[in-house]
């Protein structure tokens, strides 16, 4: 008779961008219960913005997602630009898009680095960090900064860009389009792949909406849902673009979803390039150490490479923000998707599908 | 839209923009107005979350509904007193709402009735001060009296 047992993985865990620990009820190697267990990485960002003036949080915030911070620079500025009612430059718009797309690109290579990882192919691995780096030199030149860029900010972007940007760019995304290619023969193609991911934690389309699913875990189900397409923001009303969707819904639809996006994310920077008109790149503001948000509750939202993510915002007039909740896209994901989708599974499989499922503990614990 | 919803829910409804919709509900209405929401296709619940309103004495419970067949964020608002803060649990009509209560239950001391977990430690465990997202919670003051501070001598050269 196979006694049960108690199994933690974590808080180092091998399938999760941070410290998160998973308990595991195990029988055999089967799962049969299955607990997240989030706090490690509390840094209670919330309460820390209610005590920091407007400028100030710029540097705070980036800090909560780690492998793309730009898209909390990007929703604080939207929630802040509509509670004061300003309308950014055009040319801003188009530097935010493709700031926010090479996020996206960063934070999916990231992630196909970890998914191969788990498989024991670590080849994918070290490419796509190397391959990552190349668009961080890209953000050092524009910002000062590799990873917490602190670059997009309330009324636009903080300067133009550098002599040269748009070469650098579309250069980058070259090498991204012919490489691709290249992870595709090693990767998403690779039997190795298909056979641990094909049919492996099946999400239904019912199940994803009635937990509060979206992003690629979402379209991987059928699901058209994208907050570029719903509720256009910065300069995606002036490209021309489709949502592309899956209808597996399992382990393989999910990375082949995101795999999909990455191409698309690639196409938007290049349209985006392209289209970029000249002119201001910031809406001239008072100054910015003295900033004064209008009283009011705003809530913006962006599509990350994880789904959803928007800040709900209430301010009382003064020069800090009142109170700001996340909404951490992993939030769902882990609570309780995760937690249903390991039941049932191999515990070999469990790294593997709590990758597939991107989720990232900072968002959790914020 | 916002016609539909003023059918069948009694409470201030206010259209800030089309794709935005206010909605401020009694607090004994708020799990009746998530319910008739979901029935008209606002079924994915995107925040469940509280406000410190420290000056009227009172929370302001927020969620956020949304629904992907008409593109709208419904916020849905209630206020509740501080003193002793119940609320019912609304995971019976959005699944995914369990652990933002608990969140509430471990923030902001929000018992949720119905939901088991609610006062649990979810993030901080052994935590025996206010609930940290209280406005009259002050994270400086507590701080200096858990932490010593450290000495670190800075040099310029």
């Amino acid at each position: 008779m196979i006694k049960e047992y108690e199994l933690n993985i974590g808080p180092n865990h091998p399938g999760i961008h941070g410290n998160f620990s998973v308990h595991l009820k195990l029988e055999g190697d089967t799962i049969v219960e299955a607990k997240g267990n989030s706090g490690y990485l509390h840094r209670a960002f919330e309460k820390l913005m209610e005590q920091r003036t407007y400028l100030q949080n710029l540097a705070l915030i980036p800090r909560i997602c780690v492998p793309e911070p730009d898209i909390n620079e990007a929703v604080y500025s939207m929630a802040i630009e509509e509670l004061m009612g300003v309308e950014i430059p055009e040319r801003a718009k188009f530097i935010r898009t493709i700031v926010l797309e090479a996020a996206r690109v960063n934070a999916l290579l990231f992630h196909f680095g970890g998914t191969a990882a788990m498989l024991g192919n670590y080849t994918v691995n070290y490419w796509a960090v190397a391959d990552r780096d190349l668009m961080l030199d890209i953000f050092l030149k524009l910002s000062g900064a590799r990873v917490y860029h602190m670059y997009i900010w309330p009324g636009g972007v903080r300067r133009d860009t550098y002599p040269g940007f748009e070469d650098d760019v579309l250069g980058f995304v070259k090498y991204m389009k012919d490489r691709l290619i290249e992870y595709d023969n090693l990767f998403f193609k690779n039997p190795m792949f298909m056979h641990r991911a094909k049919g492996l934690a099946k999400i239904t389309k019912e199940t994803a909406l009635q937990m509060g699913v979206t992003g690629p875990n979402l379209k991987a189900t059928g699901v058209k849902v994208d907050v570029r397409k719903d509720e256009p923001y910065a300069a995606y009303p002036y490209l021309d673009f489709d949502i592309p969707v899956l209808d597996d819904g399992d382990a393989w639809a999910r990375e082949i979803q995101r795999r999909l996006e990455l191409e698309l994310s690639l196409n938007l920077i290049e349209q985006a390039v392209k289209k970029m008109p000249k002119g201001d790149v910031w809406k001239k503001m008072p100054n910015p150490f003295k900033w004064v948000i209008p009283e009011g509750e705003a809530y913006a939202r962006v599509e990350s490479s994880r789904g959803e993510y928007g800040f709900y915002f209430v301010s009382d007039g003064t020069d800090k923000p009142y109170r700001v909740s996340v909404r951490g896209v992993s939030m769902p994901h882990m609570y309780p998707l995760a937690e249903e989708l390991l039941v049932g599974q191999k515990l070999s499989d469990a790294p593997f599908i709590l990758e597939t499922l991107d989720i990232c503990p900072p968002e959790i614990d914020r | 839209m916002v016609e539909e919803i003023k059918k069948v829910i009694k409470g201030e409804i206010l259209e800030k923009s089309p794709q935005r919709i206010i909605i401020k509900v009694k607090n004994d209405s708020f799990s009746s107005t998530l319910n008739a929401l979901k029935g008209l296709s606002f079924k994915r619940l995107t925040l469940f979350t509280a406000v410190d309103f420290v000056k009227d004495n009172q929370f302001e419970l927020v969620a956020l509904v949304y629904s992907n067949e008409n593109k709208i964020l419904a916020i849905v608002k209630t206020r509740i007193p501080k003193e002793n803060p119940e609320i019912e649990t609304i995971t019976n009509i959005y699944p995914n709402a369990f652990k933002y209560e608990v969140e509430l239950g471990e923030m902001f001391g929000i018992k949720v009735i119905g939901n088991p977990d609610s006062m649990k430690p979810f993030l901080l465990e052994g935590w025996e001060d206010l609930p940290p997202l209280r406005k009259d919670f002050d994270s400086i003051k507590y701080a200096t009296e858990h932490y010593e501070a450290r000495n670190v001598e800075v040099k310029y050269d």
